[in-house]
């Protein structure tokens, strides 16, 4: 990888950082545990590393943006996870800027 | 199987202790979906079929990292290993070093009731403030550390990526360590009063061996006498071998301290110190008496002889029985020590290779 691959990667991971969330909030509408929702994502065309996700899921969590249960569906229990009233709200709002941003940025480039 | 439990453990140990049992059992269940996605359900998945996808996850470290907001604290959890248990070794031996040397003020001649309390009453202020002192002056230095030294400043996803590129070639599941069971688990307190003790015996022993001895007085308030119990000789034979062990075993708590957990090695460094006590303790029983008690009954007048009657009543012969006493009991630890390695450490050795 050279100086200019390294650059270009670390902005584009800058840009996957700041959409993650509203990708995350967005498919939490009905629950899912961790290991479905990175193929979720996946198949919807964002990749994430397990070793990102699941710290993200526990701050939100945390955070009361999501809320959290242990259930036992299939062979064993697993945490799935949903979004809150306050993560709704919050996702409506996010979804807000972020069509407000990606408007301007596509004016932009034009 | 097992390596998963071990994947877990090293994941979750550097994590806040109350978040490691619901962090850990997230992390098996997602261990346990790759596996099905990728091979199928099966009740049991192969070795390699494991580490393939732990390889994929990266290093337990890698994986702990990612929870580093939780600890996001003016000392990460790294130097906190070595902020707790150096801070507590500290306060205890300057704690023990107070009251101790307020239990030999007391000795002195003219001490009365109201003295006594008195004195009492400024240890436990004084104990206060040299604690808070050591607290203060241990954690500004651990900031100053965390904060100044470029490679102890965890956050930044930078360091996280050098790691990783680091780490890709050089980490492989089975070089995680066995989870610690039973017998193999070490409490922090353990090793760290250890090492209080041994400090507190190195200077009383180095600096003030001639405080060392019998006090007593014949009445409340009227002044201490004193009796020097070790003979000087047999000290200055001993001391450097005692000095010896005493170093030895406050490298052993060390060592404990930082792994948490005995280790075979650590093992046979415990057994191997004990069989040097035994050594010598049994040149104690042959070189120099240890109390000389000729030189002791020498002191006595009318009133000290009185003090001694229990300590003239034993004679040099039943100090060697009590040293053989000491040395059996030390034999039956080494024992009891072995027993251990083959229950612990050679158990969790076997299925590994099969």
């Amino acid at each position: 990888m050279n100086e200019q691959d390294k650059k270009y990667e670390n902005a584009v991971l800058e840009i996957r950082r700041g959409t993650l969330l509203i990708c995350v909030l967005s498919q939490l509408k009905s629950p899912h545990y961790g290991y479905e929702l990175i193929q979720l994502l996946a198949t919807g065309g964002i990749e994430i590393d397990q070793n990102t996700l699941y710290p993200l899921l526990r701050r939100l969590e945390e955070q009361n943006i999501l809320t959290s249960d242990w259930s036992v569906e299939g062979s064993r229990p697993r945490k799935y996870y949903s979004i809150s009233d306050e993560g709704t709200e919050l996702l409506a709002r996010l979804s807000e800027e972020w069509n407000r941003i990606s408007k301007s940025v596509s004016e932009m480039l034009a | 199987m097992e390596l998963i439990e071990r994947y877990v453990y090293a994941v979750v140990k550097w994590l806040p202790k109350k978040k490691r049992n619901d962090i850990g059992r997230e992390l098996e269940s997602s261990i346990y979906d790759a596996l099905e996605s990728r091979f199928g359900e099966k009740t049991e998945y192969t070795e390699e079929e494991i580490s393939e996808i732990l390889s994929e996850m990266g290093s337990p470290w890698k994986a702990a990292a990612g929870y580093t907001w939780m600890s996001d604290r003016l000392i990460s959890p790294e130097l906190l290993q070595i902020y707790f248990p150096l801070t507590l070794i500290i306060c205890g031996a300057v704690t023990l070093g107070l009251t101790i040397s307020f239990l030999v003020g007391i000795f002195i001649p003219g001490m009365t009731f109201g003295r006594f309390i008195l004195r009492f009453l400024e240890l436990i202020p004084s104990i206060l403030v040299s604690v808070a002192t050591i607290v203060g002056f241990t954690t500004i230095i651990f900031a100053l550390i965390e904060h100044s030294i470029p490679g102890y400043k965890i956050k930044p996803q930078l360091e996280k990526q050098r790691r990783q590129a680091a780490e890709k070639s050089t980490w492989k599941p089975s070089d995680l360590p066995a989870v610690p069971k039973g017998k193999q688990k070490v409490a922090l307190w353990e090793p760290i009063l250890g090492i209080c003790f041994t400090i507190v015996f190195v200077v009383l022993f180095n600096m003030f061996p001639d405080k060392l001895g019998i006090y007593y007085t014949q009445q409340w308030g009227s002044g201490w006498n004193f009796v020097p119990i070790f003979s000087e000789s047999a000290l200055r034979t001993y001391l450097p071998y005692w000095n010896i062990l005493w170093g030895l075993s406050v490298i052993l708590n060390i060592l404990l301290i930082v792994k948490l957990r005995w280790t075979l090695s650590l093992r046979l460094f415990d057994i191997v110190i004990a069989f040097m006590q035994i050594a010598v303790i049994g040149a104690m029983i042959k070189g120099p008496e240890l109390i000389d008690m000729e030189k002791l009954l020498s002191y006595s007048n009318a009133d000290v002889a009185e003090a001694l009657t229990p300590l003239a009543e034993l004679s040099n012969n039943s100090i060697d029985i009590l040293l053989i006493i000491l040395i059996v009991a030390i034999s039956l630890g080494i024992l009891g020590k072995i027993v251990n390695i083959f229950k612990t450490d050679i158990n969790i050795r076997i299925p590994e290779d099969k």
